[in-house]
């Protein structure tokens, strides 16, 4: 039997995933800010960032205002407390975008440097992951979830790498050594997306099969 | 178990069981009366009755046969004037008293009528002739109508009184809920609900009235001769075992016994057939 | 910029008058005060759910809102109104007709078949044309979700049917005369999980085409089936408003406490 309250249960859905499209494209426009060297897209990304506040601010209380109007239990209750979770990552995965846009104007003369290194293919990765996640939560995915959680591993090896070489360029060459710290912390941010993109797809798996993955140390799902 | 235990237990199983046979011999007990009478008027009266006894007329004293088609009929006629008259006083009486009768005037009511329940048939009878026979100037089966009627209206009050009162309010405060006045609500929903228990009430109120004699003997005084007018005398069974059980003739007692027999198979008929037509359409709940 | 919104606040479409207002009522029972200036106001085509805990005075006011109070010899100061009129100047049967009331317990008419059942408010009124009487019954059927479960046994005693079928067909008897306003006094409270679930989303059906106040004791019922909650305490109105907020931020410290089962 359907409950008139279901429908509650979708719009919150849907707001989540129209939330979850406007923080990809976030990034997406971050990212081709920083590479391009394009200033005025880099300012409308932290333009935009308050649009990304306003759905954290209405889903979660749409979020309170299901939980006290519909006690939900099971599935449902999984899917409200995972909607939180899931809010605050892509939340903070828009302050992460709007970091990534301050950090084109430092980086706009220092192109070439920028490109010879391997943060773009950190960048596409980490991208691949919150667009992954936001797939399996749409789809109730667990098994792309899953591949999200693998990913995890390979921009934190990126991560460790990029520092190497970026350490020793700074040694090298003093001048570099501006664009190459800010460049080391584009890396973190880059490190810090992932993260939350992982968290994301250990919330849908939550949902999908009520196993509880976070914490696990090592690669993939345990059982 | 240990054999305190099951001691015990045989103890309580005897205590059990002679309860039960008690309660059985009681009831055989009560039930004896019923059946010594049945079997008795049967056994005596059984050589009086045969057709001729339901649709002839009495004979002359002195012969032998003939039937009591009048008294029969008489019955019949008095007890559904004590009908018309003692019903319809008795329901709605009992519909006020249930009703709106949460009151001095309702309580006094109520007294009245127990009072009246309690009063010698007999005053009664003689009450009806003096509202009745003596200004009409002679017997008739009217006045015995209004005596019967008379008797009928404490036990039809009473009962009626507490079957609408043992119909739950939640089904009055429902038609009122649905803009039914109140006394529709009374006579449409709550007195059907209340019908069988009622019809348990007039039941009873008839089978008193039908085995009364001494009203009927200062009212209706009885007819030898075949007569339907309300306005005249009118035979009745029970004046007939009256008349016949008390002369010396034997056929006559023989035929006082056959119409004791006949009036309690009346009765028990009676019963049986209210029983059967105020079942409810619907199975009990 | 396109900033998404929460949808507009449900509880009374703006500018629509209340289909029933309260004030200051006082009702009594002989000495007993039942109901303490109460002032509230029924929205039209909203559920109200009415809380408190028991002997609060909540099943009171429902019955002063149909004037079924008279029935238990209440009296009853204030003034209530239905649409602008005060009800007391209303002849009461007719009141009744416009304001319906389903009880706790389910209670059909037990002489009665299914189809009588229903059709019984209009019946006792002077309505005896058949062919319509059948519209009426199928139509109040249908709306109480029952038509397709007793179509074919329409004859069948009104007590034949489960409980929650029962109720179900009270609801339909008291749609069958037409109200304006249908008052619950704990609906669902003699009934199984599923039916409750059943007359909860029937409660939500209805009011696109009635005025509802529901009396319960079940808070999490209130919460999912109303628009707006009413919270009484011992005769008195503590704090009405949205359900939604009633809910997550109530203003007065009791409520709260009720809410949450701290007292009550």
């Amino acid at each position: 039997m359907e409950r008139h309250f279901e429908r509650e249960l979708e719009d919150l859905k849907g707001t989540l995933v129209n939330m979850g499209s406007l923080v990809d494209g976030q990034l997406g426009s971050a990212c081709r800010a920083l590479f391009e060297g394009d200033l005025s897209r880099a300012r409308d990304v932290m333009d935009r960032d308050r649009e990304v506040d306003a759905y954290d601010t209405l889903i979660d209380r749409q979020c309170m205002d299901i939980f006290a109007l519909t006690q939900p239990v099971a599935v449902d209750l999984r899917l409200l407390m995972s909607a939180l979770a899931i809010n605050s990552q892509l939340e903070r995965i828009g302050d992460i975008a709007v970091n990534i846009a301050e950090r084109v104007e430092p980086l706009v003369a220092h192109r070439e440097f920028l490109l010879s290194t391997r943060l773009s293919e950190m960048a596409d990765i980490a991208r691949i992951m919150v667009r992954d996640s936001l797939d399996s939560f749409i789809r109730g995915d667990a098994t792309l979830a899953s591949r999200v959680l693998v990913s995890d591993d390979v921009v934190d090896k990126l991560d460790g790498g990029l520092f190497r070489t970026l350490v020793a360029e700074m040694k090298g060459h003093h001048e570099r050594v501006e664009p190459a710290a800010h460049i080391l912390i584009l890396s973190r941010h880059l490190e810090r997306l992932a993260d939350h993109a992982t968290n994301i797809a250990e919330d849908v798996i939550f949902i999908v099969e009520a196993k509880l993955v976070k914490h696990t140390a090592g690669e993939g799902i345990r059982p | 178990m240990r054999t305190n235990e099951k001691l015990y237990l045989l103890w309580r199983k005897a205590k059990n069981n002679a309860m039960l046979a008690f309660s059985l011999a009681c009831l055989l007990l009560a039930l004896v009366p019923l059946v010594l009478i049945f079997s008795y008027t049967l056994i005596q009266g059984i050589s009086a009755i045969n057709l001729d006894f339901f649709i002839q007329m009495p004979k002359p004293v002195g012969e032998t046969g003939g039937g009591m088609a009048n008294a029969l009929v008489g019955t019949g006629i008095l007890i559904g004037l004590g009908g018309l008259f003692g019903l319809p006083v008795g329901i709605l009486a009992g519909i006020y008293l249930a009703e709106y009768g949460d009151n001095p005037l309702g309580g006094t009511v109520r007294f009245l009528a127990d009072v009246l329940s309690g009063i010698p048939s007999i005053i009664v009878g003689v009450v009806a002739y003096i509202i009745v026979v003596l200004p009409m100037k002679h017997f008739s089966a009217l006045a015995g109508g209004v005596a019967l009627g008379i008797l009928m209206i404490p036990t039809v009050t009473r009962t009626t009184e507490e079957m609408i009162r043992l119909v739950p309010q939640s089904y009055r405060e429902a038609g009122l809920a649905i803009g039914i006045p109140r006394w529709k609500t009374t006579l449409r929903i709550i007195l059907p609900t209340a019908l069988k228990g009622i019809t348990t009430g007039i039941l009873l109120a008839i089978a008193r009235a039908a085995g009364e004699t001494a009203p009927l003997l200062f009212t209706a005084l009885g007819n030898r001769f075949w007569s339907t007018a309300i306005d005249q005398p009118i035979g009745s069974l029970t004046v007939f075992i009256y008349d016949y059980a008390k002369s010396p003739f034997e056929d006559w007692i023989r035929q006082a016994w056959g119409a004791a027999f006949v009036l309690i198979a009346l009765i028990f008929a009676l019963s049986v057939i209210f029983r059967i037509v105020t079942r409810s359409r619907y199975a009990e709940h | 910029m396109d900033v998404p919104s929460d949808q507009p606040s449900p509880a009374a479409k703006a500018g629509e008058p209340a289909k029933m207002v309260a004030r200051n009522v006082d009702a009594f029972f002989g000495k007993t005060q039942a109901l303490k200036k109460v002032s509230l106001e029924v929205a039209t085509n909203r559920v109200l759910a009415i809380i408190g805990p028991s002997g609060c005075g909540k099943s009171t006011f429902l019955r002063c809102l149909n004037r079924m109070h008279e029935v238990a010899s209440g009296t009853m100061k204030g003034t209530i109104t239905l649409d602008g009129q005060n009800i007391l100047q209303i002849d009461e049967v007719n009141l009744r007709r416009r304001v319906g009331m389903v009880f706790q317990k389910p209670n059909p008419f037990p002489t009665m078949s299914i189809f009588d059942n229903v059709a019984a408010g209009l019946r006792f009124n002077g309505h005896h044309n058949r062919k319509h009487l059948a519209e009426v019954v199928e139509r109040c059927l249908r709306q109480a979700a029952l038509w397709d479960e007793v179509k074919d046994s329409l004859n069948k005693s009104g007590m034949s049917i489960s409980g929650g079928q029962q109720q179900r067909l009270c609801i339909a008897r008291t749609l069958a005369v037409s109200p304006e306003v249908v008052l619950m006094d704990e609906p669902a409270s003699a009934l199984d999980p599923l039916s409750t679930a059943k007359i909860e989303e029937l409660i939500y059906e209805l009011k696109q085409n009635y005025t509802i106040a529901i009396v319960t004791h079940n808070m999490q019922q209130a919460a999912r089936v109303s628009d707006m909650t009413a919270f009484f305490y011992l005769g008195e109105l503590i704090e009405i408003g949205e359900t939604k907020r009633i809910f997550t931020t109530p203003e007065k410290r009791q409520t709260e406490d009720y809410i949450t089962g701290r007292f009550g």
